[in-house]
């Protein structure tokens, strides 16, 4: 019996669940929406019979390159901000007694229970020309008469960061929790002053569980269309938006399906990188 | 030989815990000094405060007659091998040693020369580019070794640095540390509550219990001239055994006669305690009008040791040799004054 988990047989059918929930829950709609994009739109927001390049050629519309743009610098810069917090607040969870990193991942966890849009709206009632944000900000008089915090980039980027941090915030500390503190005694006994300690030895540390957090704070930015909706206004749309106009109210779908066949190779070519460093860097570690 | 680290009154409380209580050392420059204890001693405490990575609430720490006290760990000239060696386990041997000479700014050659040197006395050339992951515990302790060394430290803190090794390994770590420690000629202070390993490699050794040092000495005269009761029985096996001075050395409580060793003397008639090596007893055949019965006998190859029991007193006696008694057999006693040492606890 003991041998039952052994071998390239067992291997094969212990893995076969988990291959199988990936061919049908990722593989065969990625595969659906991709093919989508080479059918033709029918008249009734379906699609039509054949073969057509009509929303391939669509790509080429030229309002797509500013809003790619923005998709993009705005994914990058909430990720980048998302892991800015998220590598101090790791670090010091990870630092915390026991008992106290239980009671804090939960209070991360709790914004979960209320429902995501209901999270963002509260933002719209924060940010609001009349809100208290705004109230308080121009008492102080910090933010002039006519200074809106709501329906520009700076309001999209706020939200994008409040709605994905968590999701940087934990495997950065899953990694820092496994990380060993004594190699920061360690530098810090070599001369390393406090930056050099973060950057050349606790970065590299948990770097795996950083760019794990990335990579899930990038992927739901740059699919996002609820938040650049809802407080964006009319000049901050992101790819998102256009997929769902195409969609719903173009009732194009090849050319929905096309938008989105072009996030989700560039997304996969990314995670590919990612998948080929850590093989790289697990050779080297003699793994 | 000057004082090269001083540690002056220096005490270290963990809310009601005295970790160090008022210790006072003074470690000399090229020497290998070891803090041994039980674990709870403060030698790590002490090691600690040394590295600077914690801070006393009294006393003070010199290093080359400067006060490092307040200094903190990145700017003493003090390095430390860690317990568990802490690489950084993302660089491989070689940057691991470059780490502390590129922070303080090395140029590119120096940095170089130094590296293969360092790399060639811990003797590690062949593996400069593998990653710690790819070590034996043995080379991860050589190159944690060298990443210290190479800064040219003063004063080089030891944490157990064998701690984590198997018994061959470590003992052979042990030659090679002390042939490094010729090599390099760098003070060394050695942490370890093995106190084979310390007698072994010390030139001199702090014996530390519950916070205080008990006795500092060379090992031989720490394992001959116990200070304290605490010391003759970490540093070895010993008898501790209570008695009553009469001329020419003390009648034990059990009735046998124990001989002072020369330039020992007790005014006849005070209480004594004595510290009675189990190697400077003597074993001979016995008849049934004696008291003693060997109770237990236990070979260690090149000797044999005995529990032998009577009067309500209990020896631990070694005897060169394989097993020359059985258990159960009669035997007399005789105490050598080579091993006999005169306790402070009189009477107490």
């Amino acid at each position: 019996m003991k041998h039952v988990f052994r071998g390239r047989t067992t291997e094969w059918l212990l893995t076969t669940p988990s291959l199988l929930w990936l061919a049908i829950f990722f593989a065969l709609p990625a595969g659906l929406i991709l093919m989508a994009a080479f059918r033709p739109a029918d008249l009734h927001g379906g699609l039509g019979d054949g073969w057509s390049l009509a929303a391939v050629h669509a790509l080429a519309d030229p309002s797509y390159p500013a809003l790619w743009f923005r998709t993009l610098w705005l994914s990058l810069v909430a990720t980048l901000i998302c892991l800015a917090l998220a590598l101090p607040a790791g670090y010091h969870l990870a630092r915390l007694p026991r008992r106290r990193q239980g009671v804090i991942l939960l209070l991360i966890v709790l914004p979960f229970l209320t429902n995501f849009l209901i999270r963002v709206f509260a933002w719209k009632t924060l940010l609001h020309p009349d809100g208290p944000l705004t109230r308080l900000l121009q008492n102080c008089g910090i933010l002039s008469e006519d200074t809106l915090l709501l329906y520009n980039s700076g309001a999209v980027l706020a939200v994008l960061v409040y709605v994905h941090l968590p999701f940087a915030l934990l495997p950065v500390y899953a990694a820092a929790e496994r990380f060993d503190f004594c190699l920061l005694d360690a530098a810090r006994d070599l001369g390393a002053g406090a930056w050099k300690r973060f950057w050349s030895v606790f970065l590299p540390g948990v770097g795996a569980g950083a760019g794990a957090g990335a990579l899930l704070v990038l992927t739901g930015c740059l699919g996002q269309y609820v938040v650049p909706q809802l407080v964006g206004g009319t000049d901050n749309e992101m790819i998102g938006n256009r997929i769902v106009q195409r969609a719903f109210s173009d009732r194009n779908l090849p050319e929905a399906a096309a938008l989105s066949g072009v996030l989700l190779i560039a997304l996969l070519l990314v995670l590919m990188a990612q998948a080929r460093k850590r093989r790289h860097s697990a050779r080297e570690a003699g793994l | 030989m000057d004082d090269s680290l001083v540690i002056d009154a220096v005490s270290r409380r963990f809310g009601a815990l005295r970790a160090l209580d008022d210790v006072s050392l003074s470690i000399r420059e090229g020497e290998i000094f070891s803090l041994l204890g039980p674990s709870g001693c403060g030698k790590t405490t002490l090691l600690r405060l040394l590295a600077g990575f914690d801070a006393p609430e009294a006393g003070r720490i010199f290093l080359a007659g400067k006060d490092i006290t307040a200094l903190p760990p990145e700017h003493r000239p003090v390095n430390t091998v860690f317990q568990n060696y802490a690489l950084f386990p993302h660089l491989s041997v070689r940057e691991n040693i470059a780490f502390g000479p590129r922070l303080a700014g090395w140029s590119r050659s120096e940095l170089r020369t130094a590296i293969d040197r360092m790399l060639a006395l811990v003797k590690l050339e062949s593996h400069a580019d593998c990653k710690p992951a790819q070590l034996s515990g043995g080379q991860k302790q050589r190159t944690a070794l060298a990443r210290a060394l190479v800064n040219r430290p003063r004063v080089l803190l030891l944490d157990e640095p064998l701690a984590a090794l198997d018994l061959k390994l470590r003992q052979h770590l042990l030659v090679e540390l002390a042939s490094l420690h010729r090599e390099v000629g760098t003070t060394f202070v050695y942490v370890t509550h093995d106190q084979g390993e310390a007698m072994s490699l010390s030139h001199r050794i702090a014996v530390m219990n519950r916070g205080r040092v008990e006795q500092v000495d060379e090992p031989e005269r720490l394992y001959r001239q116990p200070a304290t009761a605490f010391v003759a029985a970490f540093i070895g096996n010993t008898n501790i055994v209570d008695g009553r001075a009469e001329s020419g050395g003390v009648r034990l409580a059990d009735g046998l006669f124990a001989p002072l060793p020369d330039g020992v003397n007790a005014a006849s008639g005070t209480s004594l305690r004595l510290s009675v090596r189990p190697e400077h007893m003597r074993l001979e055949i016995g008849g049934l009008e004696d008291p003693w019965r060997v109770a237990e006998v236990v070979f260690g190859g090149p000797h044999t040791q005995y529990w032998v029991e009577g009067r309500g007193q209990r020896w631990l006696i070694q005897q060169p040799g394989p097993p020359a008694f059985a258990r159960g057999a009669a035997v007399q006693l005789r105490v050598e004054s080579a091993g006999v040492s005169l306790l402070p606890e009189a009477g107490s």
